[in-house]
């Protein structure tokens, strides 16, 4: 008798367990659309150069006007800037922040691309993108979300020689996603704050989704490797 | 006899002078397109490559000081 009870004690158990699984499963975000400011800190070199310093203080004002999305769910994320009308200030700050380039993750084919789109034309470039992350012990608040800070290096070879900048991300493990802004992912939680060299991307609305929206890859543009898009870029357009 | 071949002179005459204000004419109207072109465009590619340079002594990527050195060139042409 007491045997049978049991018995039924543990199968009440177990389908309460299998209940609140399914639950948990159906609760789930699959998807979402993250939305990101901008803002352009001080920078040594760009702020100190004779020739640049107008163009970087024109950059740091139209910067106010420019946003991005990102795009997400289970296996991919899109990064993209939203549309605006320009001026000249709004132009400067594109150019400084690269923000006419879409980046694009597939964290299951470990498949990155990135689209250019500028005064040269559009190109589609496949890039490795894997960031060795460090993972501190510091936290903040961010709106209601507790995010994790998380440090890289960002290496930037052109001809004058090899630059080095800190990369600074706050991670929301929360929020379950591995992706954030400008391609990076690879964190145990959503990205909503990312600070690279001067640049700083900040979010402003989170909005995640039940069902699971399709991510389209962008295929606009001639395909090149990294190397050749730099030979093209390197040299002045013809005028 | 005398009216027919100064006529025949008058009309050559006339036909020379109107030929030689025509060739005038169109210099006139190429001239001072081809100056603003030199004039705008010539400072402008300057900048276009000083920037381009500037950026890359700061340490910017190739693709960013490309845009940045467009945005200077656009800026600099008003176009």
């Amino acid at each position: 008798m007491i045997m049978a009870q049991d018995k039924l004690i543990n199968m009440k158990k177990i389908s309460i367990f299998f209940i609140l699984i399914c639950f948990h499963l159906f609760s789930q975000n699959k998807s979402g659309k993250i939305t990101y400011n901008v803002n352009l800190g001080f920078d040594e070199g760009f702020s100190n150069s004779e020739t640049l310093k107008d163009f970087y203080e024109k950059a740091r004002l139209g910067v106010k006007n420019i946003t991005f999305s990102l795009l997400i769910n289970s296996e991919n994320s899109l990064f993209t800037m939203n549309d605006m009308i320009s001026n000249e200030d709004i132009n400067f700050a594109k150019a400084f922040i690269e923000a006419s380039t879409i980046y694009y993750t597939n964290i299951k084919t470990n498949n990155n691309i990135k689209q250019i789109n500028n005064h040269l034309g559009k190109y589609v470039i496949n890039y490795s993108a894997k960031t060795e992350w460090i993972l501190e012990n510091e936290s903040k608040m961010i709106g209601t979300y507790l995010c994790y800070k998380a440090t890289s290096e960002l290496r930037v070879k052109n001809r004058k020689g090899e630059f080095k900048y800190p990369i600074i991300a706050w991670y929301c493990p929360s929020i379950p996603f591995n992706f954030g802004p400008k391609g990076y992912y690879g964190l145990p939680g959503l990205i909503l704050e990312l600070q690279e060299r001067n640049t700083t991307y900040g979010v402003i609305k989170i909005d995640l989704k039940k069902e699971n929206t399709p991510i389209g890859i962008p295929n606009e543009g001639k395909v090149v490797k990294q190397e050749e898009f730099n030979e093209i870029v390197s040299k002045p357009p013809t005028f | 006899m005398q009216k027919m071949i100064f006529s025949a002179v008058a009309l050559v005459a006339f036909s020379f002078a109107g030929m030689a204000n025509e060739i005038e004419e169109k210099k006139i109207e190429l001239k001072p397109i081809e100056k603003e072109y030199a004039t705008i465009l010539k400072p402008c590619y300057a900048v276009y490559l000083d920037t381009y340079q500037s950026a890359i002594d700061n340490g910017a990527n190739e693709t960013q000081a490309g845009n940045v050195a467009w945005a200077a060139y656009s800026s600099c042409t008003g176009l």
